[in-house]
Parts: structure tokens; C-alpha cells; sequence
């Protein structure tokens, strides 16, 4: 009997494109955030949100990872801006090489902020550095206040929470304060915004706090 | 599930170390998970033994070892487990900490017999 010795992190070569691309945002001048959540938390509602808020002020691109369809990238043409569609074909969760692929269609363009729109799951893409400055989870208040416990990887790896639906909330059985001690249990260093999609309420204070981000 | 992409890798993997000519005298393949690594065990199980069905690799098995999530605390100074994967002390609340173990999923060993 022999046996080899390899003691690598199974996702090694995933981190060495990340590594790669997050060179390329470095030199760039690029921040990268990766946007996580389930299935219609929100996401590219708040995308639009933002880019509505940054208008021409901040050079924005975007990537959109989904499982089918270009759909969220149809929303997202009609701001004008650069964005790449990355079609997973039934794959739960982005990976470095789609991203770091994705760069040379913002060559010559000037981006100072890169939003990755992950595919909607709140456990796998937690597993995968995209080369992102950080990931921003989202979780609306109709998922319930319990997730960041059930799903404590994808806290554990965000630097923000986005609580996205507030508008809901007369209408949801959720407690925002439960669902802030709970995330802020799993990760104390979360920075978190409460944010409405449809009247706007929080974002722009989610947005100024990015923009200070920017590099 | 992102298990199956996982598992893929790690196969991919076994084939980098072992080499072609080799793979059908693999017998084990050693890995550990994480328990917070998000990572389900049986879901792994399951698609290594899909993928290798058939293949020079089919006489493996996977191994695996479930590690504990364990915190380093900056501020007591003490490491601590908990199951949760929570960035918190248990000796002292502190959220002042680091990751040791627990997080990450990792090939470990991969066991050959002599031909
Ligand atoms: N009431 C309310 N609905 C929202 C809000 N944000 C998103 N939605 C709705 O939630 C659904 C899913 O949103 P979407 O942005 O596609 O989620 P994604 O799957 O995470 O990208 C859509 O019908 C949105 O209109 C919000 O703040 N309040
Ligand atoms: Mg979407
Ligand atoms: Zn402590």
C-alpha cells in the first residue's frame, strides 16, 4: 500500500482564478462586490436601485449569473450600462472563471464598481471567492428572521446584510431585531442596511456607504 | 447542490496526483469536511460515487472526516468550538476571532495498493 499526501483545499484551483481576477480589479481600480441571496430576495431589484442611484455619477458594471434565461440581464440593459450575462447551464453557484472570463467586456471602459449578481442559493455560493472585495448577502423579510442560523456560511463569508422587503413588514410575521441578533450572532462584523425596493427607503444610505468603498 | 461540482474536482484532483496509469489501484480517497463548510456530507457521497461509476477510478471510496469549527480569540486568547459556525468566542463572547478549522473542504490523501 502507498499513499500520497495532498492536504489541498478541494476549491484551490477556484482561489488561484480568484486570486487572478482580484489582481485585475486591483490594477483596474475596480471594486468588486459579489451579491448573494435565495431566489427573489432581491437582488436585482436592488441592482436597479442602485444603478438608478448612481446614475452617471458612479461608472457601474455588472455581471449576472442565473441558472437559465438572460431575463435579469434584460432588466439591466435598459440602464445603459455595460453587463455581461452568465448563463450557469443548471450550475448552483458562479465560479472565479466565469468572472475573470467575463473582465474583457469592460476593457476601455473605466469601471469603478463591478456587481456580480450570483446565482439565487443561499448555500453554495458561499463555498466560492469570485475575487470580490466582499459579498453582500440579501435576505428579505418575507424568508423569515431564523436564516442567518440556518444558513450561517453565507453570513459567515458577507461583509454586509441587506434586509431587503421592509415595506412588507406590516404584513410579514418577521422581526427585523430578531433577524439583525441572529445574523450579527453568526458574524458580529456584519454591516447591515434595511432597504425597500419599492419605495426606496435605505438606499441611499446603502449606496453612500458603498461609494466611500470605491477605490 | 453544489456537492457534485465538488466532487468533480476532487476526482479531477486524483487524477492530477495519481496519474493515468495508476488509477485503477487507487483504493481510498481521504477528504474532511468542514462542518461549517456548508458542505453535505452524504450529498458528496453520493455524487463521488456517481462520478466514478464505470470509470478506472471505480474501485475507490471516499473517506470522510467531519472537522470541527474551531475560533481562535484574539482577546482571551483561547480556541473554542462551536457547532453553529459562528464567528463568536465561547469562553469569553468576544468577536474578536479567526477561523482554525472547520470551514474549508480539503483532499487529504489518496491510498494506492501495490500492483
Ligand atoms: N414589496 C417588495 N417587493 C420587492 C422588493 N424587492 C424586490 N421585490 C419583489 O420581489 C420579487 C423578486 O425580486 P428580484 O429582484 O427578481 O429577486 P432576485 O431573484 O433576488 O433577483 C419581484 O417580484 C420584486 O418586485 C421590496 O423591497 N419590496
Ligand atoms: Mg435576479
Ligand atoms: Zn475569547
Amino acid at each position: 500500500m502507498s499513499i500520497i499526501t495532498i492536504e489541498r483545499k478541494v476549491l484551490e484551483k477556484n482561489d488561484e482564478v480568484a486570486r487572478k481576477a482580484r489582481e485585475e480589479f486591483a490594477k483596474r481600480r475596480m471594486l468588486a462586490i459579489n451579491i448573494v441571496s435565495s431566489p427573489g430576495s432581491g437582488k436585482t431589484s436592488i441592482l436597479e436601485r442602485m444603478l438608478e442611484y448612481f446614475n452617471d455619477a458612479v461608472a457601474v458594471g455588472v455581471i449576472e449569473g442565473d441558472v437559465q434565461t438572460d431575463l435579469d440581464a434584460q432588466r439591466i440593459a435598459k440602464y445603459d450600462v455595460p453587463v455581461v450575462q452568465v448563463v450557469t447551464n443548471g450550475m448552483c453557484h458562479l465560479e472565479a472563471k466565469f468572472v475573470y472570463d467575463s473582465l474583457s467586456a469592460f476593457d476601455g471602459k473605466d469601471i469603478r464598481l463591478l456587481i456580480i449578481e450570483n446565482v439565487g442559493n443561499l448555500v453554495c455560493p458561499s463555498n466560492y471567492d469570485l475575487g470580490e472585495e466582499f459579498k453582500v448577502v440579501v435576505l428579505s423579510t418575507t424568508e423569515g428572521d431564523d436564516k442567518p442560523l440556518k444558513y450561517p456560511a453565507m453570513f459567515r463569508n458577507a461583509s454586509v446584510l441587506l434586509i431587503n422587503k421592509i415595506d412588507l413588514l406590516p404584513y410579514v410575521n418577521c422581526n427585523v431585531d430578531s433577524m439583525i441578533k441572529n445574523a450579527l450572532t453568526v458574524n458580529p462584523k456584519l454591516k447591515i442596511f434595511q432597504l425597500s425596493c419599492t419605495n426606496v427607503q435605505g438606499i441611499a444610505e446603502w449606496c453612500g456607504w458603498l461609494e466611500k468603498q470605491l477605490i | 447542490m453544489h456537492e457534485m461540482s465538488l466532487a468533480q474536482d476532487i476526482v479531477a484532483s486524483v487524477r492530477e496526483h495519481v496519474g493515468t496509469e495508476r488509477l485503477r489501484s487507487v483504493t481510498k480517497v481521504r477528504i474532511e469536511i468542514g462542518a461549517a463548510s456548508g458542505v453535505v456530507s452524504e450529498s458528496l457521497q453520493f455524487a463521488f460515487d456517481a462520478i466514478i461509476q464505470n470509470s478506472s477510478l471505480s474501485a475507490a471510496t471516499m473517506e470522510s472526516t467531519i472537522i470541527p469549527f474551531v475560533v481562535h480569540c484574539y482577546h482571551c486568547g483561547k480556541d473554542s468550538q462551536n457547532d453553529g459556525g459562528y464567528m463568536l468566542c465561547s469562553e469569553c463572547d468576544s468577536s474578536d476571532v479567526a477561523i482554525v478549522s472547520g470551514a474549508e473542504l480539503i483532499l487529504k490523501q489518496i491510498e494506492l495498493k501495490e500492483m
